[in-house]
């Protein structure tokens, strides 16, 4: 047996004549077709050999008699794709060919073509759903930035592209065999040296294109799952773009007021995600308690918190509708005003307070932070820090 | 596709007419061949093409099945097709009289 060769199937088999003529050439370069699989076509090293192929659509399997009869005929069957079977003989040979009627075989290929057109019938209803989904979900979203951020927007628009794909494909085969089938019943025969470079070029270009794409669909999510990471915010110091409750409290009595759950301090928390859109994504949790120390209305201990949520965007023509984004999430009351503040540090600042809680919005190229501050103290004191922290990350 | 009384393919008139008595696919390509007085040389592929849709459309029937080999037969609602296919190719012959010498 002779080394086995296998080539990328870049045309549909509904193309019947120009994979005919496909096989035909490579067995002119001692290339027999062996076996199609669903995405390689394996051919076996051979001597040189003129080859006629014929490609049959055989609803129902052939039964031994059935392949006896069209072997005693000439025709050797050779492998099979789904419903297509393959068959060949020498190009030398001056047998009956294997199909003498077109008409009759344009009857075997209207059942085909119904078939594929219920399909394309159905689909297209999935497609319509899919598509309603996938818009509805982005479009009656209050904060669809952020939505596109903290999700997997890129992995849904490859989904969404690669779907289109498979329905233009289906749209596609059944045209080829409506084509087919009309000219069939017309009284045509099939072209058996019909040009294929040209689909299958075409053909080579699609699957370059959409094959990494689906297999990307695959990984974003893995990526996704293996990059994000919980763990305790440490005491110490830390390399992270936040301001620290130390750093605001004035009060030599903080201390850290701990709730632990799975090892993890859900009170003191850094949270690490990873989109495509924003590969550094944090949202940092601090609590703290003064002991001695009253709440201004003395509704209780004296015990601030602060929540810093940052973002690095890979575009930084997203940071101001991210930024609008969660002002519309994170500022609950209606009445609550928002400010914005002139600072030369940052491209955009916002400052809302109601109360004690004390919300900071702002964005500075392609970085965006919002700070929530439950205290006491003036939320403008953060300011400074927080624009030398975020001009450290700027390379 | 059922059968409706449209005028028959050529493959199917004389897959018919060669059922008149009961044979196998090998036999039948022969049977064919002799009843077309060697005029037609039916291609395997349109052979069983046809015998699928004559037998989905009870116009002919597997008389018997060893596993290895079918024998085929016509129906009665066969024998009534290919009269009728065969009263309108007559008709079709008459008319075209006028081609005569």
């Amino acid at each position: 047996m002779g080394k086995i060769v296998r080539r990328l199937m870049l045309d549909d088999i509904y193309a019947i004549g120009r994979n005919e003529s496909w096989f035909s050439d490579m067995a002119r370069k001692g290339l027999h077709l062996k076996k199609i699989g669903r995405l390689f076509v394996y051919f076996e090293k051979g001597e040189p050999k003129e080859t006629k192929y014929r490609i049959d659509y055989l609803k129902e399997a052939p039964s031994q008699e059935q392949l006896d009869v069209y072997y005693d005929c000439g025709w050797n069957f050779i492998a099979k794709n789904g419903y297509f079977y393959v068959f060949s003989a020498d190009e030398k040979s001056c047998i009956t060919e294997l199909h003498t009627d077109p008409v009759e075989r344009g009857f075997a290929l209207s059942e085909l073509n119904q078939r594929l057109r219920n399909n394309l019938i159905i689909l297209s209803i999935a497609m319509v759903v899919f598509l309603g989904i996938m818009i509805s979900v982005y479009y009656f979203n209050d904060e669809p930035f952020l939505f596109m951020i903290k999700g997997q927007f890129v992995q849904q628009m490859f989904i969404v592209i690669v779907e289109l794909y498979v329905f233009y494909s289906v749209i596609r085969n059944y045209r080829v065999v409506r084509k087919l089938k009309q000219s069939l019943l017309q009284g045509a025969e099939i072209d058996h040296n019909q040009d294929y470079r040209k689909a299958r070029l075409l053909g080579g270009i699609w699957a370059g294109v959409f094959l990494p794409m689906a297999l990307f669909t695959i990984i974003i999510p893995v990526v996704d799952i293996a990059r994000s990471n919980d763990y305790t915010l440490p005491e110490g110091n830390i390399n992270l773009p936040i301001i620290r409750l130390a750093e605001i409290e004035k009060s030599p009595n903080l201390r850290r007021e701990t709730g632990y759950h799975d090892n993890v301090d859900r009170e003191n928390r850094v949270s690490f995600d990873w989109s495509l859109l924003a590969p550094v994504q944090y949202e940092i949790d601090e609590h703290g308690v003064v002991n001695g120390e009253m709440w201004g209305d003395n509704s209780g201990v004296y015990s601030p918190s602060i929540t810093t949520r940052y973002y690095m965007l890979t575009f930084g023509s997203m940071a101001e509708n991210l930024t609008l984004d969660l002002i519309n999430r994170y500022v609950w009351r209606d009445n609550s005003e928002v400010k914005e503040v002139n600072h030369r540090s940052f491209d955009k600042l916002y400052m809302v307070e109601d109360g004690i809680r004390k919300q900071i919005f702002a964005y500075l190229d392609n970085q965006v932070v919002h700070v929530t501050y439950y205290g006491e103290e003036r939320i403008e004191d953060i300011i400074p820090p927080l624009a030398q922290k975020m001009n450290e990350v700027i390379p | 596709m059922s059968y409706s009384g449209n005028p028959m393919t050529e493959a199917m008139y004389y897959i018919l007419l060669a059922l008149m008595n009961p044979n196998h696919g090998y036999q039948l390509m022969a049977a064919i061949e002799q009843v077309s007085n060697g005029r037609i040389k039916m291609g395997p592929g349109t052979l069983y093409g046809v015998l699928t849709r004559l037998q989905k459309d009870n116009l002919i029937e597997i008389l018997s099945d060893d596993g290895r080999r079918k024998t085929y037969a016509i129906t009665e609602e066969g024998r009534a097709a290919l009269k009728a296919d065969y009263e309108r190719l007559k008709d079709m012959i008459q008319d075209g009289r006028i081609l005569e010498g």
